[in-house]
């Protein structure tokens, strides 16, 4: 039984990693301009599919292609601010909501567009097989994934809390208008929040592909699961939504193994119901 | 001495609402100038609008000669115009030692900083005993201080402080305004926007009244503290 | 002063409402489904505007409240065998009873926790059901007609189906007018202004904010026996999916929140977008309908964040001063 249980705790730490790893991205956006981006998931499938596309036309193996991949969802992250986040970044909350939404959706008919609805994977991943450790297997590409997931989580941690970059985007994020009259320049460090976000989603998508399938609407799962991540962790803080990461994994996987798989999102979005009541800002939330 | 700032008729409105009409004012070089007035007269306005937060409608604002009126804030900042804002602004999760090295956000050379940061806290020892600490955990006056201090990392050549007595104790109060007058000691000019009409006219060369949006007086400020509208309107005399 | 702007809102409500009447009696009869799916879809809208627009509370999971109301009466009809006028009091008390169990929780939360867990609902309701044998899971459950009369719900003929759909759309337009207008209204109009401010004039913010929900979540329970009843099944797709959810929202947010015109704008908006997109482009299954809708959504956000209404309120009232730039 105890193995049973270790091997629950491992696979729910190398999902956990994942889910950890692209809620970080949504909380450093949210953390830096208070907007909750609906699209989150959705750029994590174009990144999935830029991945798939690699491929499929070159030959090329996610884990070689990614920091391409990581660098095209720069480039998607900084055009998404520059035409569209930037205009709606004075408007209502709501606005942002419906906003984000709209892109979506939209990101999710270009995808259909392009690569049609049909499920996608990659038959021969580089990373295949198991790996067994005294009774217990685990996969090869979800054990790099999670290295890999836990270690740029940590870097982007000590970028913001060590660099004099990451500090005036704490500061931007704290008063964005007495940043600027420090002299820092709010928009390039918007700009520079959207590129970051939205290249740890690249990074997540195309360590992904190794394991998992991609169709047009397999963001929306993902987008749930780093919605209820980063506000399970105290909306705006960034080592909670690691945490919370880390903890729907965990809960995910056992609750997977105990009860029929249909039931997963129900044990999920509850212990996020469950905490909230105990603790209305989060586990590691800021009570103002 | 030369204007090193120079506003020619500046006009401001919030959507429809006009918040300054016709405001020409000048900032000597090396002085202490006041603008003094009540709330609402439009001083903080006027603030925003010579660091490029607030846009002018009409008008035009010098800045060494260079019209800065078009620029963007981080560019104002950059050509040495230090604003501390009313309300300290301090970045509160952030340790005063951060919010100083933030404050020299264009100064790339690390040792410089460093020797910058020494020199403010040879001005405000009391903030080298809390250079560790959140500035959202410093006492008002203790952030006053911070956010001045804050505001001299950029080495500016003018500093604009707005309210800066606002909600402190006499005491500090004193104490900072002495401060000015050791500020302005080395080199720098201070531009002062303060609801305390006494103190900010006893340090300052020459002021400005306020009132409703445009400037109704102005002068010496030994002339300006005995100007009648002066001592009913904000003096009680 | 308030009076003319919201005089001229109401005659266009009016207006609106009178040629939604009249039109199904000139048109095929899928022009009349296509009139019966807009008069519902504004329904959903006017009470998510409810609690989203008037009480600020914004909820991204709607769609469980029309996925309620149609299990509740699907079950009642179809499994005990009861009258549908029977199903439609079950489903609005089991909406009720269920607004009442996740508001009590959910409503002290502040606004970003409220959408997250509207979010986290709307996903548990969707993965029970279908995980829930007895009602068919992914299956679904069929309604057999048997009966044809007002008394049992069901018609032979579809502009009945329309006829009663449009009752309920004038309820909720005279309950909007009415909630406006209420003490109820002016609480709520204070709650979102000021959290703060409400509590300390002693407003109970948790009891006003509760009455919105519970409301909005019985409208649109109605909405889902009515389709149930109208279309003759359920399965959760078409119940708790949250595209639902999210159409609901964005007809709000387009329309514009918080006015009583807004949302029934924005169901004359994207409703035939959705429909028309779909049928001319949706079939070729390359997501032309999406980009569409998708693109129209973020245009508005840009140019009308506020929605239509914010054009409508600058265009009645060209002097209006903009407060919120002024503090």
């Amino acid at each position: 039984m105890s193995d049973v249980i270790i091997q629950l705790v491992l696979s729910g730490i190398l999902w956990g990693s994942v889910y950890a790893l692209i809620a970080s991205g949504l909380t450093l956006i949210y953390s830096m301009m208070s907007i909750i981006n609906f699209a989150h998931g959705d750029l994590l499938m174009l990144a999935m599919y830029f991945a798939f596309t690699f491929f499929l036309k070159f030959n090329i193996d996610p884990i070689y292609s990614f920091p391409v991949v990581i660098i095209l969802l720069g480039v998607v992250g900084f055009i998404i601010y520059k035409i569209l986040i930037r205009r709606v970044i004075e408007a209502p909350m709501f606005a942002q909501v419906f906003c984000t939404f709209g892109l979506g959706v939209f990101i999710q008919g270009l995808a259909q567009f392009i690569w049609s609805p049909i499920y996608r994977n990659i038959p021969t991943p580089v990373l295949s097989g198991v790996w067994r450790i005294m009774g217990i297997s685990v996969s090869k590409s979800q054990v790099i994934t999670a290295i890999v997931a836990i270690s740029a989580a940590l870097l982007t941690y000590i970028f913001i809390t060590k660099t004099k970059t990451g500090w005036s985007m704490l500061a931007v994020s704290q008063d964005s208008e007495a940043a600027a009259l420090m002299g820092i320049p709010v928009e390039k460090i918007y700009s520079l929040t959207w590129i970051l976000g939205a290249a740890l989603i690249g990074l997540a998508g195309s360590f992904m592909m190794e394991f998992y399938y991609v169709y047009p609407t397999v963001g929306t799962v993902f987008s749930n699961i780093a919605l209820i991540t980063i506000a399970l962790g105290g909306f705006g803080s960034i080592e909670g939504a690691f945490l919370a990461g880390l903890i729907v994994g965990v809960v995910e996987s056992f609750s997977g193994f105990f009860l029929p798989s249909m039931l997963k999102p129900v044990i999920v979005f509850s212990l996020y119901l469950v905490v909230i009541t105990v603790r209305p800002k989060g586990l590691l939330g800021r009570v103002s | 001495m030369t204007a090193l700032l120079k506003l020619t008729n500046i006009a401001v409105a919030y959507g429809d609402v006009p918040a300054l009409f016709d405001v020409s004012m000048e900032v000597k070089s090396g002085s202490i100038t006041s603008v003094i007035g009540s709330n609402g007269a439009g001083k903080s306005t006027l603030l925003r609008s010579i660091v490029g937060l607030n846009r002018i409608h009409h008008g035009s604002i010098f800045f060494q000669s260079t019209q800065i009126d078009r620029q963007k804030t981080e560019d104002i900042v950059k050509s040495g115009i230090s604003l501390v804002p009313e309300g300290r602004h301090l970045f509160p999760r952030l340790t005063v030692t951060q919010n100083l090295i933030i404050g020299s956000y264009y100064n790339k050379n690390k040792q410089s900083v460093l020797d910058e940061i020494e020199f403010v806290f040879q001005i405000f020892p009391r903030l080298k005993e809390r250079h560790r600490q959140l500035a959202g955990t410093l006492s008002g006056g203790e952030q006053q201080m911070a956010s001045i201090a804050r505001g001299l990392m950029a080495k500016p050549q003018l500093l604009i402080i707005d309210e800066m007595s606002l909600g402190l104790a006499p005491i500090i109060v004193e104490e900072l305004f002495d401060l000015m007058i050791k500020i302005r000691s080395m080199g720098l000019t201070i531009l002062l926007v303060e609801q305390d009409v006494t103190s900010a006219l006893s340090i300052a060369d020459y002021a400005y009244v306020m009132q409703t949006g445009r400037i109704v007086l102005e002068g010496a400020s030994s002339e300006v503290l005995n100007a009648n509208i002066v001592k009913t309107a904000y003096l009680g005399l | 002063m308030k009076l003319p702007r919201k005089f001229t809102e109401y005659a266009i409500l009016i207006i609106i409402i009178v040629t939604i009447f009249i039109v199904p009696h000139f048109v095929s009869s899928f022009g009349i489904h296509f009139f019966i799916i807009l008069t519902m879809y504004a329904i959903m809208a006017i009470a998510w505007n409810w609690v989203g627009g008037y009480a600020g509370q914004v909820s991204v999971g709607h769609a469980v409240y029309f996925g309620i109301g149609a299990y509740s009466t699907a079950i009642v009809q179809e499994m005990f065998k009861l009258n549908p006028w029977f199903g439609l009091l079950t489903g609005v008390l089991v909406a009720l009873l269920f607004s009442l169990a996740v508001g009590l929780p959910t409503l002290r939360l502040s606004g970003r926790y409220f959408v997250i867990s509207t979010l986290a609902i709307g996903e548990i309701m969707y993965s029970l059901v279908m995980g829930w044998d007895f009602v068919g899971g992914g299956g679904g459950i069929y309604i057999k007609k048997i009966f044809y009369s007002f008394r049992s719900l069901t018609f032979t003929n579809i502009i009945s189906y329309f006829y009663l759909i449009f009752a309920f759309f004038l309820l909720s337009t005279v309950l909007t007018i009415w909630l406006e207008n209420s003490k109820l209204g002016f609480y709520l109009r204070a709650i979102k202004g000021d959290d703060e401010g409400a509590r300390a004039l002693g407003v109970d913010l948790r009891t006003n904010k509760q009455i919105a929900l519970s409301m909005s979540a019985m409208m649109t329970a109605i909405c889902g026996v009515f389709w149930v009843n109208y279309a003759s099944f359920i399965d959760p797709e078409s119940a708790f999916i949250n595209t639902i959810s999210v159409r609901i929202l964005l007809m709000a947010a387009v329309g514009g929140t918080g006015t009583a015109l807004g949302p029934v704008l924005g169901a004359l908006i994207i409703i035939p977008l959705t429909e028309s997109s779909r049928v001319l482009f949706g079939s070729s299954g390359r997501g032309l309908d999406l980009l569409i809708y998708g693109f129209l959504i973020m245009i508005i956000a840009v140019a009308q964040p506020r929605g239509i209404m914010g054009l409508f309120n600058r265009l009645s009232k060209p002097q209006k001063i903009d407060q919120e730039l002024i503090t």
